[in-house]
Parts: structure tokens; C-alpha cells; sequence
């Protein structure tokens, strides 16, 4: 799954220890999100899309055929 | 919340102690069994101990380890950590039991082979219950 968390996150002048700190993970957490090394929970999703005011659709792009377990 | 983290890491230094006393003591012929299993309980408290007053003497450190304890990407590594450990262990335990068996060991061959079906009656059991949970 791809997300424009990264972009979003620097378009609000934001730090990814602050949004980390935010969420409740660990800054590793985000950075692993931004990379798209880990698919967040759905809450961790809600969460994130939320805090930006924006829908979940609008941060991540989820890609049937790199569907992953 | 965090006394009762305190007071079970202390219970685990007594526990400790009291065993390698009784070890000492002369109640068993042979005290290596009763030695190992007391140092290894005093040795886990200890460090719980230190690591909990540690984390308590430090802000930082406290609200870093509060944090990890709540990531979900580090709950879902430790799954797939325990995941991977347990096909590994499954393929180290069965190499070992065929080997052994084969050059001779039954002894340890057996209880190789009795640790996979034991792991995978556990597995078996585990799922229908988390099955019926989830």
C-alpha cells in the first residue's frame, strides 16, 4: 500500500517525532510508514487521516495488485 | 500499578535467594539443578529491578519505553519475530531428530520429535481458541 503521508507531513511543516508523538508510536513508526516498509491498523489509519483532517483515501492508496499479508 | 511492577520483581529476588539457600543447604544430593534455576530467578529480578528504576529516574527513557510498549508496528514485529522462531525452531528440532535417530541417539531423537508434536498440538489448540476469540 502507498501513502502520501510523508508529503502530507511536511506540506504542514510538521516533524515526524511530533506526529509520532501524536499518534502514540514510535518515530521509527513513522518512518517505516512513510517508506512503506509497514501498512498501519486501521485505527493507527483513522488516526493519522484525523490529525490531518483528511480522509483515509486521501493518505493512503491502497493497490490490489501489491496486495501484501 | 507501577509498586505492584516493583513488589513482583522483589518477590523474584527473595524467590531467588531462597532457592540458592536451599541448594546450599544440603537438601539435595545434587545442588547444580537448584543452584541454576535460583540464580537464574535472582538474576531476572535483579535486572527488572535495575531496568524498572532506571526507567523511572529517567523521563526520556520512561516515555520512550511507555511508547514502544503501545506501537503497533513493535507488537507486530514481535509476531513475526515469534512467528519465524517457531518455523526455525520446527526445522532445527526436526534436522536434530533425524539425525539423531539415524546416528544412534535415540534418546535425544525422541525428545526432539516429542517437542514438535508438542509445539504443534499447542499451535492446533491455540488457533481454535483464538478462532472462537477473534
Amino acid at each position: 500500500m502507498k501513502n502520501k503521508l510523508e508529503e502530507i507531513r511536511k506540506q504542514k511543516g510538521i516533524k515526524q517525532e511530533e506526529l509520532a508523538d501524536a499518534m502514540g508510536v514510535s518515530r521509527q513508526t513513522i518512518s517505516s510508514l512513510e517508506n512503506g516498509r509497514y501498512n498501519p491498523s486501521v485505527i493507527l489509519a483513522i488516526k493519522l487521516a484525523r490529525y490531518f483532517s483528511m480522509n483515509v483515501e486521501d493518505i493512503f492508496i491502497y493497490e490490489e495488485a501489491n496486495d501484501e499479508k | 500499578m507501577k509498586n505492584k511492577r516493583f513488589i513482583i520483581y522483589v518477590i523474584e529476588i527473595v524467590i531467588g535467594i531462597i532457592i540458592e539457600m536451599l541448594a546450599f543447604s544440603g537438601i539435595t544430593s545434587d545442588p547444580s539443578v537448584l543452584t541454576g534455576i535460583g540464580s537464574g530467578i535472582l538474576a531476572v529480578g535483579l535486572v527488572q529491578l535495575f531496568r524498572a528504576v532506571r526507567i523511572e529516574q529517567d523521563p526520556e527513557l520512561k516515555k520512550r519505553v511507555e511508547t514502544a510498549s503501545k506501537d503497533e508496528r513493535y507488537a507486530f514485529i514481535s509476531m513475526k519475530a515469534k512467528e519465524a522462531a517457531f518455523v526455525i525452531y520446527l526445522i532445527i528440532a526436526g534436522v536434530i531428530s533425524m539425525a539423531a535417530l539415524i546416528l544412534g541417539y535415540e534418546s535425544l531423537g525422541m525428545t526432539a520429535a516429542m517437542s514438535i508434536c508438542l509445539l504443534v498440538i499447542l499451535y492446533t489448540i491455540m488457533f481454535r481458541i483464538m478462532a472462537k476469540k477473534y
